[in-house]
């Protein structure tokens, strides 16, 4: 998901709870009766005429094909993945073009971290945070692990990646997934 | 804890023999700015939940409306749409409204919705992870989950003698450990506790945000 398709909800959620923010305050003081000059009564007679006239069904139609074709595109929008393949290397005064496929590399250093004893499992992926293009190691390794090797480990990979890129053409996050393979301490009897 | 004095000066670059590009001695620091950290890891805003929810009604809304359109008529000449009206007998039903009770309670409803959606429109998106704080300059900081930090946390726990299980829970704010202790074996509660949180504290020393520690004992004898 997009930063644009966030702010876009943001702003719709925010015109959207004001509005109803304000028509429902609106009713509250009406329905007290503490509207000045405002009938006690509305009668809803255009309301019950609508259905009678000949554009109705026109403005079922067209409303309909609106709000399906808005509604479709926001759950598109929402749900469409920005992935990331080649991305450009910063221009070096030599003609031409280079780009280096990300996704590979993050694989390279993904299958180099987990060949680190203090690691068991290793997913790497390649994606766009906040207009930024990280990519991302997750190590799986067990509690019992030593923190300070892992992150020797981790640093050394970072390093090597660092190694094959030039600056500026991402960033690097490392997560740890931790799992327990004992919950109980062996007790001798 | 002690740090390692660090070596910041510039140093020339080394000789192109096939060794690591840019790794020098304060090579962390060069690979920090080759390949800086990401930002921390953060998770889908209620914002965005409640647009999908908005996509889904508007979607719903306009097959509703398409609907009222078709049925009772016949598409393409050929296929009949079953079914009756909604829209229409509900408007037809449709009088007046009027001051009272029904609608102060509609209306604020409506504006506790409406200050919900706000709310909701101005949350910031959640923060997933803590992270583990580097030692040295150019070290990078590890993400780590509450989940992960309760499992570290645990088998710390498991590492001091009296403690015969551990289990743990965690938050971005609060740890909280179960314990247990074989009730033949004689201690005092709290130096247990007091161990417990030093041994977990070691491990989760560079944790950051510091996490309050609780930990609870079971099947211990005060000594």
């Amino acid at each position: 998901m997009s930063r644009g398709r966030i702010a876009v909800d943001r702003m719709v959620l925010l015109l959207l709870g004001l509005l109803i923010l304000l028509a429902g305050a609106a009713t509250t003081v009406w329905g007290l009766g503490r509207w000045p000059d405002a009938p006690a009564e509305i009668d809803l007679g255009p309301v019950r005429a609508a259905p009678e006239h000949p554009w109705w069904p026109w403005v079922l139609g067209v409303g309909g094909v609106v709000l399906l074709v808005l509604g479709l595109q926001s759950l598109v929008s929402h749900a469409r993945r920005r992935r990331v393949r080649h991305v450009a290397l910063p221009p070096t005064g030599i003609k031409g073009r280079a780009r280096v496929d990300l996704p590979a590399l993050a694989e390279a250093a993904g299958e180099a971290l987990s060949r680190a004893p203090q690691v068991d499992t290793v997913r790497d992926r390649v994606t766009v945070d906040r207009g930024v293009t990280v990519v991302e190691l997750t190590a799986g390794t067990d509690a019992s692990v030593d923190l300070h090797e892992l992150r020797v480990a981790i640093n050394r990979t970072r390093d090597e990646l660092a190694a094959a890129l030039p600056p500026g053409v991402c960033h690097v996050r490392v997560r740890l997934d931790v799992r327990r393979h004992r919950v109980e301490r062996p007790r001798v009897s | 804890m002690t740090t390692a004095p660090v070596d910041l000066t510039t140093e020339p670059d080394p000789p192109d023999d096939g060794s690591t590009h840019g790794v020098t001695d304060s090579g962390n620091t060069a690979a920090e700015q080759i390949l800086p950290a990401a930002r921390a890891a953060v998770g889908i805003p209620t914002a965005a939940w409640l647009g999908v929810l908005l996509s889904v009604a508007l979607i719903a809304l306009g097959l509703t409306l398409l609907r009222e359109v078709l049925v009772g008529r016949t598409v393409a000449d050929t296929v009949p749409v079953p079914g009756e009206p909604w829209l229409g007998p509900v408007l037809s039903d449709a009088t007046s409204v009027v001051t009272g009770t029904t609608a102060v309670v509609v209306g604020s409803a409506a504006a506790v919705l409406g200050v919900m959606l706000l709310v909701a429109a101005l949350t910031r998106r959640p923060r997933l992870t803590m992270g583990l704080l580097p030692h040295r300059v150019g070290d990078l900081v590890v993400e780590v989950d509450a989940r992960s930090v309760a499992a570290l946390a645990a088998d710390a726990a498991l590492r001091h003698p009296d403690v015969v299980t551990s289990r743990a829970s965690a938050t971005r704010r609060r740890l909280v450990m179960d314990v247990s202790t074989d009730p033949r074996d004689q201690h005092d509660e709290a130096t247990l506790v007091a161990e417990v949180i030093a041994l977990v504290d070691g491990v989760l020393v560079d944790l950051q945000p510091q996490l309050r520690s609780q930990v609870r004992v079971h099947g211990t004898r005060d000594g």
